[in-house]
């Protein structure tokens, strides 16, 4: 991590939040941490905090608390649900504090030795500035997300991954469109503290004029009590 | 394993880092705003990306010495006409100044010289900003921005659910639109509003005047029936943006309501939506009317889907269609109004609008007291143009299963009315001088507002005001010798 937070001090901070001026290419960093726990034999609740950085790691992106539920419907099929309340430093520097809910549904099954496919359903529901002051409280902006993802399993507790992800986006004051395009290639790193996921990831904006290229690095840890 | 990390995280930060664009076009905001590129006194001027090119409306009486509290991005620098560095949040001078005339415009920001022209001009200038492409069916949620120039009217800027509309028009590339005024953002939450000076209303039309090739025929035609009853449309012409881009000449027109109307729950209103022989009653549909369609025939007023309102239009169809002479000419003028029916048969007569005796034409009955009249729509096919803009004879005369009828039976002496009628008119509205000081107002009038140029550039079309009025001069002189002629041998 120190040299992480190196690396984001040498980075000049460019500040600038007029419209007119739009965000082409980003990059940004992902961390956050998991406490996992087996409520019954197919049920888990998951404890997560998760802070995200943009405009070259230099601004913070979003600061997340979330809390989760997953039940194990048999091998093959998940069920599960988060409640995340989260800040938002948007790129036109203003912020928001949201809550949103997800919904997901997950498949998993085994291709071939050491090969996994993994699919996730999710619904999710954000509703910006809900029990604030703000003028645009409890606006809400819902998303329909498909991921589909092959895991190889490596020797040593490694699993190597790629996923990629299409966001359909579900605004109250317009046409349901997909907005988001997002590719991560990780490894999920089994060891004795737990579980460590690195990856890297490339998100691209759909249908806009100017999209956002957007590559992110990803650390996560997840320790199962 | 760390290393590995470390190699690709260095990676990323040599292979990417944030960049950032300058944007005139920029999508809009959840709030349905577009990004501030120049505001004069808390009007934003409109961009056209096409054209590179900000305009901004303005009265004749600023043209002079023209002063303006200007806004623009916090971080830019903004150079008008090459010379005048403008101060932003400051009231700044921007000397005499012409209509349409393409001054220089700079702009810095970041590292980036944007160079753009900026026009002011003397049109109402319109702005609707959607996320949505605008389509037939259903409304797409938009923001309106109204800034006048000649009025002195605060500019309007609410949210409105828009749609295409029309029939075959839906084809043209320049679309006409039907839009109605919102509380909120929500597409159910119609609100009534008003634009220049005409009276609130829930629904208005932004006609695209494509195939019309002098772009005033629906306008004149309104403003001359509307000294002939008290049932007209208003209309007032202007230029549409939708977002970034200009779509030309537009005329902003009242819609036929239930409040402009003042309708109640006893009134009833039918439209002809085709030229067929239901609409020219020479047929009547065989099965009952009900719903929202009878053959041609459209149910206006009231809503259908809450109340079926065809009894009396469905006797009325029956007595023009099907009844025998005698009770045709006992019952017609109990069910229609007479002068109203003469006016409208004089007025088609006049303007060549063949198109009008099947469909864009209403049969209103305000309360059960009272006898239908017609309404006058969509004149485009008029005075001597085809709906396709194809030039038509002067010489033609058009009728329908109601005024044969009544011509032919002579119904409660009706051709000597009509004579009588169009006697009258011919000195008055209908002078041969009244006729062509309206086209000549209106054509100047856009002449004025640079339409030719803008259509042309925008449309790539052949619109030309001088050739046009001189053919619609030529005809109406034409027209009237013949009607002076056929009216007399009636």
């Amino acid at each position: 991590m120190k040299i992480v937070v190196q690396l984001i001090l040498m980075i000049p901070i460019l500040c600038l939040h007029a419209q007119q001026i739009k965000t082409t290419q980003d990059v940004g960093a992902w961390m956050g941490a998991t406490l996992k726990y087996d409520l019954t034999k197919d049920l888990d609740l998951s404890l997560s905090q998760d802070i995200r950085f943009q405009e070259s790691l230099s601004e913070l992106d979003k600061y997340i608390s979330e809390i989760g539920l997953s039940y194990k419907i048999n091998k093959e099929f998940r069920i599960g649900g988060e409640l995340r309340y989260y800040i938002n430093q948007k790129r036109d520097e203003t912020q928001s504090q949201n809550w949103r809910y997800n919904l997901d549904f997950k498949y998993r099954t085994k291709l071939i030795k050491h090969l996994k496919f993994r699919y996730r359903l999710r619904h999710q529901t954000a509703y910006e500035n809900l029990f604030t002051a703000q003028p645009n409280k409890g606006e809400s902006k819902s998303a329909i997300r498909n991921r589909v993802g092959l895991f190889y399993k490596l020797k040593n507790h490694h699993e190597l991954y790629f996923t990629t992800e299409i966001f359909r986006t579900i605004l109250y004051y317009r046409k349901p469109y997909f907005s988001e395009l997002r590719f991560v290639v990780g490894d999920e790193i089994e060891t004795k503290y737990g579980q460590f996921d690195l990856s890297f990831g490339y998100e691209r904006e759909l249908n806009s004029l100017y999209p956002l290229h957007f590559m992110f690095t990803r650390v996560y840890y997840t320790f199962k009590l | 394993m760390s290393k590995i990390v470390y190699i690709f995280l260095s990676l990323f930060l040599v292979v990417s880092c944030t960049k950032k664009t300058v944007i005139l076009d920029g999508e809009p905001t959840p709030g349905f705003s577009l990004p501030l590129i120049l505001n004069l006194n808390g009007k934003d001027c409109f961009y056209d990306d096409d054209l590179n090119l900000l305009k901004y409306p303005i009265s004749n009486n600023e043209l002079q010495n023209f002063q303006a509290l200007v806004k623009f991005q916090n971080e830019a620098e903004v150079l008008f006409n090459k010379q005048i560095s403008l101060q932003n949040n400051h009231v700044n001078s921007f000397g005499d100044l012409e209509y349409h005339k393409p001054y220089d415009l700079q702009v810095k920001l970041l590292d980036k010289t944007l160079n753009l022209k900026f026009i002011f001009t003397n049109l109402t200038l319109a702005r609707v900003v959607t996320y949505d492409d605008i389509k037939n069916d259903p409304k797409s949620l938009a923001k309106l921005t109204v800034n006048y120039a000649n009025y002195p009217i605060p500019s309007y800027n609410k949210y409105i659910g828009i749609e295409i509309r029309g029939k075959s028009s839906v084809f043209n590339d320049k679309k006409s639109y039907g839009f109605a005024p919102l509380q909120t953002k929500a597409l159910k939450d119609v609100s009534s509003s008003s634009f220049f000076n005409f009276e609130t209303n829930h629904k208005w039309a932004l006609d695209a005047l494509f195939t019309d090739k002098s772009k005033v025929r629906n306008k004149v035609c309104f403003e001359l029936w509307s000294s002939l009853s008290s049932v007209s449309i208003e209309s007032e012409f202007l230029e549409l943006f939708v977002n970034n881009k200009s779509l030309g000449l537009y005329r902003l027109s009242e819609i036929y309501t239930d409040e402009n109307l003042n309708l109640s729950n006893n009134s009833s209103m039918h439209e002809g939506i085709d030229n067929s022989t239901f609409t020219k009653f020479l047929e009547l549909p065989a099965n009952m009317p009900s719903g929202k369609f009878w053959a041609d025939w459209e149910q206006v007023y009231p809503d259908p889907s809450e109340k079926d309102s065809w009894d009396d239009f469905y006797e009325l169809s029956r007595l023009i269609t099907t009844a025998s002479n005698a009770e045709f000419n006992q019952k017609i003028f109990d069910q229609l109004d007479i002068n109203n029916t003469i006016d409208y048969y004089l007025f088609m007569s006049l303007c060549d609008g063949y198109d009008n005796l099947g469909k864009n034409w209403f049969f209103l009955k305000k309360d059960q007291t009272q006898k239908f009249k017609i309404l006058l729509w969509d004149l485009d096919a008029t005075w001597g143009r085809t709906s396709q803009g194809y030039t038509r004879s002067y010489n033609k005369t058009n009728e329908n299963n109601l005024f044969s009828r009544l011509l032919e039976l002579n119904t409660n002496d009706f051709r000597n009315k009509v004579k009588n009628r169009w006697e009258l008119l011919r000195s008055n509205q209908f002078s041969e001088a009244t006729i062509k000081a309206l086209f000549e107002s209106n054509l100047n009038q856009l002449a004025n507002y640079n339409a030719e140029e803008l259509e042309n550039t925008k449309w790539n079309s052949n619109f030309n005001i001088q050739a046009e009025k001189q053919y619609i001069n030529s005809w109406i002189s034409n027209r009237l010798i013949f009607l002076d002629n056929y009216f007399s041998n009636l």
